[in-house]
């Protein structure tokens, strides 16, 4: 059975989810075998193409879902999840 | 060249005069084979989407590598633009069309791309709906690939000198490569003042013209080109005597470095000894450096408006606050004067365009806006208290036209600070405060307003326009915009007056601030500080040095009771011939 896991977390910085943020987070995303979703205002969308996350038009306040599924799931969603808590800067 | 001369209105958005070649870089649409084929082709046509996707990828990383190490903001974003070339949702949705509907890769690619760029128009976020450029650039890239048309580094990297960039619109790839050729000038159909060709042109020091509709067009490559950056004209294959004019205007701007590291080490000081402080007026924090580099002393006026722009709620305190310390991590100890937001609301934070204003320079903006809208301008106001502890800041009001608005912002100002000290964080108390005076009836009640604050800086643009009643887009009136109208010397005295007897500094942020011609002026007028766009200031700091103060005075004199614009004008160009001989490049007079 693969692993399932989700979170939900706020977008802080000034900007939103914008082009590099976006840029930054498939970059995390694609680091995992699991299938990484974003979803946002009813909006489910592949968390490895960075066209797919711009079109979700987070910004700053919005309140947005990390799923994954496979065998590295939970790392996959701490580590995005991660990074928009951080509002996307470097650890 | 043949062909007629033409003119060209855009935005100025980066100062100075250049002339030059025309290089055309055509950006739009490229032209492309749409043709049904065999099913038993698809696997081909995937295959050269491939070839194409991953040429663009490569591309846009070794243009990343060889030109975006300035700056980590132009890398991070050709990342981004080539993450976007090899997104998989393109390649997928663009195979399934090959497969599905037996078109071909360029016919599929193209197809998805629009659908792509047409969801990012629905979305309500500006920011995010202004992505379908970069999406469109993408594109453009991969369907060059596929047809071979590709226009790249290795053209753009041998650009010849006197090279003036006329283009559609420019790519981040294309400005990344750009930035560091001997790029002359950039004139672009479309852009404003805070568009990514702006900013870059800025940061170099080039002139540069946004907005120039229809140039595209009109221009051949190699056509000779005038363009005016500070104007926001562009004079196509010009006219002798307009290239010899044109010449002398690009001169004060092309300064020798001899010149420029004169006016970084020497003190704008008359001959006998009045020193006047010349500082620079910017946009964005990144020009302070600029500024700087051309022996600014400071910052005179820091229009805060880009801070706003592009966005749909207005920025925080600390937006502001962090903008405001920046600047002081590069001027030091040195004096910055912040302007308070100057446009109305609506144009700027993406709301639904209200009923337009039939005169919108009078209308709800500057000041009046931000009196009624705390949400803007309470944050803006603790930013620049708590930044004032990291340097010597001064606030300054636009558009002020009555005592009671001075009260308002008092009071507001106030209240903010108390709030401030209730939360603990650490700002300043008693930031100075100054108005721009720019309307008729401030100038009028200059003694009232001097009791009131603590310095004036005169907006001449607006107060000119306001005091002639002379909208200068107007081609038919713009004759009568004439700075040196005796009204306009005698309210620029009437300014200074009763400000040095409350005590209290003036400067000029203006446009004419900026032009040598209006220096003697200035000084005869008694002006504590001339505060202009970076690329003037050595010209006028070396006015100022080859003046005398008392000679000035006299010259004002005159002016105050001169018979109109053109007797006083003739009386600047005669008290420069026979003071200054030796700097008559420096200097031309308006027409």
């Amino acid at each position: 059975m693969s692993h399932r896991a989700r979170k939900k977390v706020l977008v802080i910085n000034d900007l939103g989810m914008h082009l590099r943020a976006a840029g930054a987070l498939v970059q995390v995303a694609s680091q995992f075998k699991a299938e990484v979703s974003l979803e946002h205002k009813g909006n489910k969308v592949n968390g490895k193409s960075i066209m797919s996350v711009l079109s979700l038009a987070a910004s700053k306040g919005c309140e947005v879902l990390v799923m994954a599924e496979g065998d590295d799931a939970e790392q996959a969603v701490d580590a995005v999840a991660g990074l928009i808590e951080r509002g996307f800067s470097a650890t | 060249m043949t062909g007629r001369p033409r003119a060209f209105h855009g935005i100025g958005a980066s100062q100075g005069v250049a002339i030059g070649r025309v290089y055309l870089l055509d950006r739009r649409r490229v032209r492309f084979p749409r043709y049904h084929i065999q099913p038993d082709q698809a696997a081909y046509e995937t295959e050269r989407l491939e070839q194409a996707i991953t040429k663009s990828v490569s591309q846009l990383e070794l243009i990343r590598e060889r030109f975006a190490d300035r700056g980590q903001e132009h890398h991070a974003i050709l990342e981004a633009h080539a993450m976007l070339a090899r997104d998989r949702a393109l390649f997928d949705q663009s195979t399934a069309l090959i497969r599905d509907e037996h078109i071909n890769a360029e016919w599929a690619v193209s197809q998805v791309i629009d659908r792509i760029r047409d969801a990012f128009g629905r979305l309500s976020d500006a920011y995010f709906r202004e992505r379908r450029g970069d999406v469109d650039f993408i594109g453009e890239r991969i369907l060059r690939n596929l047809t071979g048309q590709l226009v790249e580094a290795s053209e753009l990297d041998r650009l010849g000198e006197g090279t003036v960039i006329v283009a559609h619109d420019l790519s981040p790839a294309d400005t990344a490569i750009l930035a560091r050729q001997r790029v002359t000038a950039f004139v672009t159909e479309v852009g404003g003042k805070t568009s990514h060709t702006s900013i870059v042109a800025r940061s170099l020091d080039v002139p540069a013209v946004v907005g120039a509709h229809g140039i595209l067009d009109a221009a051949g490559s190699g056509d000779l080109i005038m363009v005016d950056g500070s104007q926001g004209t562009v004079l196509l294959r010009p006219t002798p005597n307009q290239v010899d004019r044109g010449r002398k205007l690009a001169e004060r701007y092309q300064l020798s470095n001899l010149e420029i590291l004169e006016a970084k080490s020497l003190p704008a000081a008359t001959l006998d000894g009045t020193t006047i402080v010349v500082a620079g007026n910017i946009e964005v924090p990144t020009e302070v450096a600029t500024v700087l580099n051309r022996g600014g002393e400071g910052i005179g006026l820091y229009r805060t408006e880009f801070l706003f722009l592009g966005r749909d709620t207005p920025p925080g305190e600390e937006d502001h606050y962090r903008t405001y310390c920046r600047i002081f991590d590069e001027v030091g100890d040195r004096e910055v004067t912040i302007r308070t937001f100057d446009l109305g609301g609506e144009k700027v934070f993406g709301a639904m365009p209200r009923e337009s204003e039939p005169n919108p320079a009078m209308g709800f903006r500057a000041i009046r806006f931000c009196l009624k809208n705390p949400a803007v301008f309470e944050p803006q106001i603790a930013g620049l208290l708590r930044a004032a502890t990291r340097g010597p800041l001064r606030i300054m009001l636009p558009m002020v036209a009555a005592l009671e608005e001075l009260a308002m912002a008092k009071e507001i100002i106030a209240r903010v600070e108390a709030q401030l000290t209730r939360d603990g964080k650490e700002h300043k108390k008693d930031v100075p405060l100054g108005i721009m005076i720019e309307v008729p009836s401030a100038a009028v009640i200059a003694d009232q307003l001097a009791e009131a604050c603590d310095f004036f800086s005169i907006g001449t643009n607006d107060l000119l326009q306001f005091l002639l009643a002379v909208d200068r887009t107007n081609e038919r009136v713009d004759y009568l915009y004439q700075p040196l109208h005796p009204a306009v010397v005698r309210t620029l005295r009437s300014i200074v007056g009763p400000a040095h007897a409350r005590g209290i500094p003036v400067s000029v942020c203006g446009e004419m601030a900026g032009n040598p011609f209006y220096t003697p002026l200035f000084v005869g007028l008694g002006m504590d500080q001339l505060s202009m766009n970076a690329g003037a200031i050595p010209a006028v700091k070396r006015m100022i040095r080859e003046l005398k103060k008392e000679d000035c005075d006299e010259l004002c004199g005159h002016l105050l009771q001169s018979k109109g614009h053109q007797v006083a004008t003739d009386l600047i160009v005669d008290f420069l011939n026979a003071k200054v001989p030796g700097i008559s490049r420096l200097w031309s007079a308006p027409t």
